[in-house]
């Protein structure tokens, strides 16, 4: 989406969130950030957690003040047709295969809400 | 009533100061007590995000103008609701934000997206910027936050909860059963009755509307009248349950 901005960020791993405030607290350097919201407050927030990427899933479109932001910002906005869950199963196949050495993000036991 | 003194004060118990990231610089503490006796009004709740630090200035600098400050903060719950929550010293709301910025993940603020997070001391001078993200959630549900105020003797009032973004009702769909709170804030574009009409279940909750300042113009845009002895959070408690002859009301538009 956004012209001028190099897709070679190197990408370390995937967070899917649509609570901005879990997005800063939680997604990690070099995730990409899978999202439905289209808000300018994403680029802040992905600006903040230095995420590789948005992909912005269900067709949504941001308005252009956002593409213009983040294109400012060298933040990589794509969109996608598919759904959070479908975008979200392809590029952990994708990370897997192309990181031999991926470490799976899985917490070692069940944990309580708030914490 | 007891022939006990009784007087109506009028409150606006939700304003930001420049230490909310989100409110103009403009919002220092003698510039907001100036602009609350401009207004007409007795009490202000000072409310920001997630952090008390501009109360100990605010409180220091009010009794000259005659404004009783209520000591706040509006703390945002994981889930992404905000809850004002009041304490009767500044003392007691710090010992509260010890508790919230150990919830707050250990980031810091970046001033070019957020804003600015303007701190000052008790002469009212500006003494730097709190370095704490604060425009974000605490690891801490909505009853945990509640219960934790109620617990520390504190007045728990869920902010704007008709707004879908960070409103309670907007954001969770309904109020949860046993939420220990003490009333709920509605938005100033809506009337009780609106409100009432759109979400039965908030009729068992006394209602308060407030400006929810974040620039010197609104302060004071949208208030309660307080019905009670005098000027505390202790009275405002009683007058929200209606104790004795005290009473809060939501006066009509254009007063």
């Amino acid at each position: 989406m956004c012209p001028g901005v190099q897709l070679d960020a190197e990408v370390k791993g995937g967070y899917c969130s649509d609570l901005l405030s879990d997005v800063m607290a939680n997604a990690e350097e070099g995730d990409v950030w899978i999202t439905l919201h289209t808000h300018l407050n994403i680029v802040a927030v992905g600006m903040l957690s230095k995420v590789a990427a948005i992909v912005i899933t269900g067709g949504r479109i941001p308005e252009q003040n956002v593409i213009d932001r983040a294109a400012q910002e060298g933040l990589p906005i794509l969109c996608t047709h598919l759904s959070t869950f479908e975008i979200a199963g392809r590029l952990y196949q994708m990370l897997k295969q192309a990181l031999p050495d991926y470490e799976e993000d899985v917490p070692s036991g069940p944990t309580k809400s708030q914490g | 009533m007891r022939g006990e003194l009784v007087d109506w004060y009028s409150c606006d118990l939700h304003v930001h100061t420049a230490l909310s990231p989100c409110a103009s610089e403009e919002m220092t503490p003698a510039a907001i007590l100036l602009e609350a006796m401009e207004r007409g009004l007795d009490v202000i709740g000072i409310c920001d995000h997630n952090s008390a630090r501009n109360l100990e200035a605010i409180v220091a600098l009010s009794p000259a103008a005659g404004i009783k400050v209520f000591c706040g903060m509006e703390v945002q719950t994981q889930e992404e609701v905000h809850v004002l929550c009041f304490f009767h010293t500044v003392r007691e709301a710090l010992d509260f934000q010890d508790v919230v910025y150990s919830r707050l993940p250990k980031k810091k603020n970046v001033r070019e997206y957020f804003g600015s997070q303007l701190v000052f001391d008790h002469n009212g001078e500006l003494v730097g910027e709190e370095e704490q993200l604060l425009l974000t959630s605490v690891s801490a549900d909505l009853k945990t936050v509640c219960d934790e105020v109620a617990k520390r003797g504190g007045m728990a009032i869920p902010s704007h909860v008709d707004r879908m973004a960070f409103g309670l009702l907007g954001v969770l769909g309904m109020i949860p059963d046993g939420l220990s709170v003490s009333a709920l804030e509605i938005s100033r574009t809506l009337t009780p009755e609106e409100a009432k009409t759109r979400w039965k279940d908030i009729s068992r909750f006394s209602l308060i509307t407030s400006s929810d300042a974040h620039c010197l113009g609104d302060i004071g845009a949208a208030r309660v009248q307080a019905l009670m002895n005098h000027p505390s959070l202790s009275e405002f408690r009683l007058a929200l349950m209606g104790i004795e002859g005290r009473k809060v009301v939501i006066p009509g538009r254009g007063l």
